[in-house]
């Protein structure tokens, strides 16, 4: 009798907690509970020095409705904040969600992003997921940033291994549970990671998002996995451990509709977190990043906390969790912190000034003047100017000129592609080309610079022959002709000229009438055009290379760009790859003028 | 009986603004709906840079020409979205958002829809953003972000 009752009592029990009923008074914890500082960053990018326009927007209590514009980022900035963070629990941990590196500036590009990885590691970063740009220079770059080793031909103390000519790899874990490698079937890097806290544990996911192949052309040899189905199963491994709090670091985003820093009421959160969040089960806070935007919010849905901290250090996410042993997390709440520099004279109530941290700001210090010493080093030789056309009687660039500095450039370009990717061609619009050089002689980094400062990526595209012409076609039609009409001779001279690589010749018809309406232009001479000095073929597919804003955005009007197929990010910046093709011209042997690729017998004499 | 009774006074008093409200808030409701279709389509793309945001959004409007307040939905959103990276410093941002501003607020008038009641068709606090729309509406056409260029010199990475 006395079992019957012990088992029915027993049922009675489990059916109601199944049905998350109370029995009663909950037995009180014998433990207190802990409370643990989570602080969180993403999509540094290689800042160690403060963005130029960097500037957040906050409530200013002085002036309600309004809002106070603070200068903000700087890893210096940023770890003297982690400090005081750190100073305020010593149960506290520095979480990342990615893409700390890749698409840098220079003084962290330069080293190959060991100054991002050493810096941050020396903030006291401990783990971070990885995010696409972390593939940017492939698997096997990014095993060495994690695991340490001087970067293959490049100049050790200037470009890889700058600290005692060595590269410990990064003090902090990168995690990546979602990313598999596909010579070993594992994952590439951990998937978790655990940290005890006094009596609580808290478990971390780190994973990418699924769509990183898309966004870099270094994940290859890599498989990544649902975001969804891996987080479930290390979170329901760790509740199963016994583990208190799951935290997901995911480089993975959204975005709100809020006009300030911090509006909790997360208005109008969109974006692929979203339903990521609402199908995840045993998590108690989500770490986003890859969108550069920043929110806390609590999913309505699951109760999870989702925060992100912006980009480039000029946010931090400052996370306390309350955890009871044994059981869980009971309170959970999140604060978007700005980075505010001491270059701010006043900022509203309730914020405050931050200092350098001087270790820091030392060894940023270091890495700035090697990134300055390079700057200004020679990069090769050319025999002859490579002037700017201009608009006659004007200094302003002529967008339908043929510049010798543009065809380099697009060389330089398709130079960048190694052999296996078979590139036929490259462009870069005519726009892209910011001045020309103009004396014959060295050139210097900081020359390339300002040629091409806009630190685009290159990507593959592949067009038909058909599409080619097309493409062609567009430098002169629509609102790339009609609303910039140029008059010579009473000819319309209008138009914006892709530059090409040595690769494509043609010859263009100025008298059949540019300004047609998109699709209706029929100026390029199709039987002239030559592809490595063969004739086109309308049905083959080209592979171009050029650069983001032409390839991703269809920019300047060049639309056929987006119907192509194959787009691919080649992980190369724009500069990276001048230098590269410049360093082949040495005193010796400088580099010669380009050959002209265009030309159009029957337009005036123009330049 | 008088037209003028108090009676009949109360009764327009009454029930005149739910008559005439009625038509309003369905163009309100029509705002909102295709604000979050906007945001649906093209808020992302910001992440990418703000060109490409402005291009999906007008190509967006551009297909709703002539029905108002879709458009006003589109532009509206794209006023909002742009702001959201103002204040966080993106580059460029601030001329897209300009121009949004003078995009949606040339419908409103058209539409006679007032600031408060179009603020609530996209979530967000109403008093800063009123607040900004003024100040921005003060302010003089930024100088324009060399898009001949390509991409501007800081752009977002993703």
């Amino acid at each position: 009798m006395k079992l019957k009752s012990f088992a029915k009592l027993a049922i009675l029990t489990l059916s109601l907690s199944i049905l998350g009923c109370s029995t009663g008074p909950i037995k009180p914890s014998t433990k207190p509970p802990v409370d643990v500082k989570i602080i969180a960053m993403n999509d540094f990018h290689g800042y160690l020095n403060r963005s130029d326009n960097a500037e957040l927007f906050l409530m200013d209590p002085d002036n309600p409705g309004k809002v106070a514009t603070v200068k903000v980022g700087g890893a210096s900035y940023v770890a003297s904040l982690v400090k005081k963070l750190k100073s305020e629990n010593n149960n506290s941990i520095v979480v990342g969600a990615g893409d700390f590196i890749g698409a840098s500036p220079a003084i962290s590009s330069f080293t190959q992003d060991e100054a991002t990885i050493n810096v941050m590691g020396e903030i006291g970063l401990e783990v971070s997921a990885v995010g696409n740009h972390e593939f940017d220079r492939g698997k096997k770059e990014l095993l060495r940033l994690q695991n340490g080793g001087c970067a293959p031909g490049k100049e050790i103390g200037r470009e890889t291994c700058i600290k005692n000519r060595e590269f410990k790899g990064a003090k902090f874990q990168y995690l990546a549970a979602n990313v598999i490698d596909d010579d070993t079937n594992q994952t590439l890097l951990p998937s978790t990671y655990i940290k005890k806290f006094n009596g609580v544990t808290v478990g971390f996911v780190g994973l990418t998002l699924r769509g990183t192949p898309k966004a870099t052309r270094g994940a290859v040899g890599l498989t990544f996995n649902d975001e969804i189905e891996v987080i479930n199963s290390h979170a329901a491994k760790f509740k199963g451990q016994g583990i208190e709090a799951v935290v997901v670091l995911i480089h993975q985003g959204g975005g709100t509709t809020a006009a300030t820093l911090n509006d909790k009421s997360c208005p109008g959160l969109s974006g692929e977190i979203v339903p990521l969040v609402q199908g995840l089960k045993n998590v108690d806070v989500v770490v986003s990043g890859h969108t550069h935007r920043e929110y806390v919010c609590t999913d309505k849905k699951t109760g999870i906390l989702l925060t992100q901290a912006n980009y480039y250090g000029n946010v931090i996410t400052d996370i306390n969790l309350q955890i009871e042993p044994g059981k869980g997390v009971i309170n959970k709440r999140a604060n978007n912190l700005p980075v505010i520099t001491d270059q701010n004279k006043k900022v509203p109530k309730g914020y405050a000034v931050l200092s350098k941290d001087a270790d820091i700001d030392r060894e940023v210090q270091m890495y700035d003047d090697l990134s300055k010493k390079k700057r200004s080093a020679i990069q090769g030789y050319i025999a002859a100017p490579l002037p700017m056309i201009t608009i006659e009687g004007t200094t302003a660039r002529n967008n339908n000129a043929e510049h010798l500095m543009g065809d380099a450039i697009a060389d330089a370009y398709l130079a960048s592609a190694p052999k296996e990717a078979k590139a036929d061609l490259a462009f870069i619009n005519a726009g892209g080309v910011r001045s020309g050089l103009n004396t014959a002689g060295p050139i210097t980094y900081d020359n390339l610079f300002g040629i091409a400062p806009f630190g685009n990526n290159l990507f593959y595209v592949d067009l038909t022959g058909e599409q080619l012409i097309r493409l062609l076609e567009e430098q002169w039609e629509g609102a790339n002709c009609r609303n910039k009409p140029l008059m010579k001779n009473n000819v319309n001279m209008c138009g914006r000229m892709l530059q090409p690589s040595s690769t494509l010749t043609y010859k263009w018809d100025v008298t059949r009438g540019p300004g047609k309406d998109f699709g209706k232009g029929n100026l390029v001479i199709v039987d002239s055009v030559r592809i490595q000095g063969e004739p086109l073929d309308m049905k083959k597919k080209y592979r171009i290379v050029t650069n983001s804003f032409l390839a991703e955005d269809g920019g300047d009007n060049y639309t056929v760009f987006k119907q192509g197929a194959g787009l691919q990010d080649m992980g190369v910046v724009d500069i990276e790859a001048m230098v590269n093709y410049f360093n082949r011209y040495p005193a010796s042997s400088p580099m010669p003028p380009p050959k002209r690729r265009i030309s159009c017998d029957t337009c005036p004499k123009f330049y | 009986m008088s037209i003028f009774s108090k009676s009949f006074i109360l009764g327009v008093f009454i029930y005149a603004p739910l008559v005439f409200s009625q038509p309003q808030s369905d163009k309100l409701d029509t705002v909102k709906l295709w604000a979050e279709k906007a945001q649906q389509q093209c808020f992302m793309k910001i992440h990418f840079d703000t060109f490409a945001y402005q291009d999906c959004l007008v190509l967006m409007a551009k297909e709703e020409v002539g029905n108002k307040p879709r458009e006003l939905g589109i532009y509206y959103f794209a006023y909002v979205g742009a702001m959201d990276a103002v204040r966080t410093g993106m580059y460029g941002s601030y001329n897209t958002a300009w121009y949004f501003l003078q995009r949606f607020r040339k419908i409103q008038r058209t539409l006679g829809i007032d600031d408060r009641s179009l603020c609530t068709t996209v979530p967000g606090n109403c008093d800063i953003r009123l607040s900004q729309i003024e100040q921005m509406r003060k302010m003089p056409q930024p100088a324009p972000i060399d898009t001949d260029g390509g991409t501007p010199k800081e752009k977002q990475t993703h």
